[in-house]
């Protein structure tokens, strides 16, 4: 709050006057009495006229020494609604209280200032302190910035990595997640999340094995919405399948299906296994479950290109009897098979 | 409602105290506006002052009434974006971070101006009026706010928008 405005406003001229009255009191300097020449007036209440000029104030037009006024304006509502002058002698300074004599002062705003003081004035810096508290300020927020940069590069790195799994570049979305968690070491959440998208990246690209290392960490970390249990089970039956454990693949595609039914993907999983146990074993009874499930997914959903070439796949299986991995079967089969093409 | 004296709540966030003179003082430096003394910090009271030459100027009444507005909120939300994210998003509690919370909110408490300032503003923002000075009219619903915030006052709302700077707007900025 600036104390000059707190003047002006509540109390007008008059405490104006007291408060650079009470300044120049505290700057007061003794001078040589026999040198002093200051300018005088006279009261026009105790008839004093040698009342130096500054210790004076007029109200209404009317001139008042310093015992005068407190006399006869004991309160502030004594002073209401009159016109209240204070007279400043010009050739005292009105900061370090000396006299100089006839010498009239340049003013600061309507106060007489010397030379000395008007430079000082003029001039006045910030104190020391202050300006070690504000430097000290722009050290802790510059500080500050440095010591959580590395929090900022995670976070947006997370915001990265997610926009990646949204649009269902998992790569791209381990990379950014991985990065986060070097980022923030002590963050356990982001390590973990950063397996998880490792897991799903390999998963896609039928390491189910490694996949399956990296999805186990995840395990008790992650929310039930995150699927883990469905991502496992898919890394069991990628494992199983590999290893040509076709009752395995079966038990797993089994326990997949069972977490949700309303999914053709996993019905046509089921399919696939029975498909690989028929291959295998030439059970007819195999190959029946195989169709019952895939007419099934088939009712479910038949549109997706994704799920119309597995389905294909899985045909192709029941038909010729022949197991081929995903990407052997996209390269001997690049437009489809047809049952023509085995004929 | 807890009521706590206001020299109290200015001990507890003296850095605002400080910071709110030091922008009076600031913007005098910048308009070259006379200061005849100046009071950062006053231990007895809480509080502090600077006293400077009147002016006929409105644009430098404003920015020196205005002046702690600026700089506190700014200050309040540099020092408070660093501590957000960590505590937000990673759950980290660091006692610097409270720290750098605690720095910027008591500064950005001490951003809105007093009643004193915004009366001066007031008074001239009046004779301004008449020449259609622009800044004037706007200064109007200004300290039409900064009145009712100081009422509000009481129920901690300097405390409020402390904490809307520190916290709210990074919030904002990153979701």
């Amino acid at each position: 709050m600036s104390k000059w405005k707190l003047c002006k406003q509540n109390h007008g001229l008059l405490n104006k006057c007291y408060y650079f009255w009470k300044i120049i009191n505290k700057n007061k300097r003794l001078t040589n009495p026999e040198t002093i020449k200051m300018k005088h007036i006279k009261c026009d209440h105790c008839k004093n006229d040698a009342l130096p000029m500054n210790d004076s104030i007029q109200i209404d037009g009317y001139v008042y020494c310093n015992d005068c006024f407190e006399i006869l304006f004991k309160d502030k509502d004594s002073l209401k609604d009159k016109k209240i002058i204070k007279e400043l002698d010009p050739t005292i300074c009105s900061n370090c209280n000396l006299d100089f004599n006839d010498e009239t002062l340049n003013k600061i705003s309507r106060y007489p200032v010397c030379k000395e003081c008007e430079t000082k004035i003029k001039n006045r810096a910030f104190p020391f302190w202050v300006k070690a508290f504000m430097s000290g300020l722009m050290v802790v927020v510059i500080l500050g910035f440095i010591w959580n940069w590395k929090y900022y590069q995670a976070f947006n790195n997370i915001k990265k990595a997610n926009e990646y799994f949204q649009r269902a570049d998992y790569s791209n979305a381990y990379k950014y997640m991985n990065s986060a968690s070097e980022e923030v070491v002590e963050v356990d959440y982001i390590r973990t999340m950063a397996s998880y998208f490792k897991g799903i990246d390999l998963l896609r690209n039928d390491k189910s094995g490694e996949a399956l290392v990296e999805l186990e960490k995840c395990k008790g970390k992650v929310e039930s919405d995150f699927n883990l249990k469905s991502l496992i089970i898919q890394a069991q039956i990628g494992i199983c399948f590999d290893k040509k454990d076709y009752t395995g693949f079966l038990k797993s595609s089994n326990e997949n299906l069972a977490l949700d039914t309303t999914q053709a993907m996993s019905w046509a999983g089921v399919a696939s296994a029975y498909a690989c146990l028929y291959s295998q074993s030439g059970n007819k009874n195999l190959m029946f479950q195989a169709t019952k499930y895939l007419d099934k997914a088939e009712s479910i959903d038949s549109t997706r290109k994704e799920l119309k070439d597995y389905y294909n796949m899985i045909e192709y299986r029941i038909y010729s009897k022949q197991i081929l991995r995903r990407e052997d079967f996209t390269k001997q089969f690049p437009t489809g098979w047809t049952k023509k093409q085995i004929q | 409602m807890i009521f706590i004296p206001g020299k109290v709540v200015n001990i507890f966030s003296f850095p605002g105290v400080i910071v709110h003179e030091f922008a009076h003082m600031l913007f005098c430096k910048i308009r070259k506006v006379t200061v005849f003394d100046a009071c950062y910090y006053d231990t007895e009271t809480g509080g502090g002052y600077v006293i400077h030459e009147n002016t006929e100027n409105f644009t430098t009444t404003f920015l020196i009434s205005m002046g702690p507005f600026f700089v506190n909120t700014l200050l309040c939300l540099i020092i408070c974006i660093p501590t957000y994210i960590p505590i937000k998003f990673f759950d980290i509690d660091h006692p610097i971070s409270y720290f750098l919370i605690w720095l910027g909110v008591s500064i950005g408490m001490h951003a809105i101006p007093s009643n004193q300032d915004a009366n001066i503003v007031f008074e001239q923002a009046k004779e301004n009026i008449k020449h259609f000075n622009v800044l004037a009219i706007v200064s109007f619903p200004i300290v039409g706010l900064i009145y009712l915030f100081n009422i509000l006052r009481f129920i901690w709302a300097d405390l409020v928008y402390g904490f809307l700077i520190g916290l709210g707007i990074p919030s904002l900025l990153f979701k």
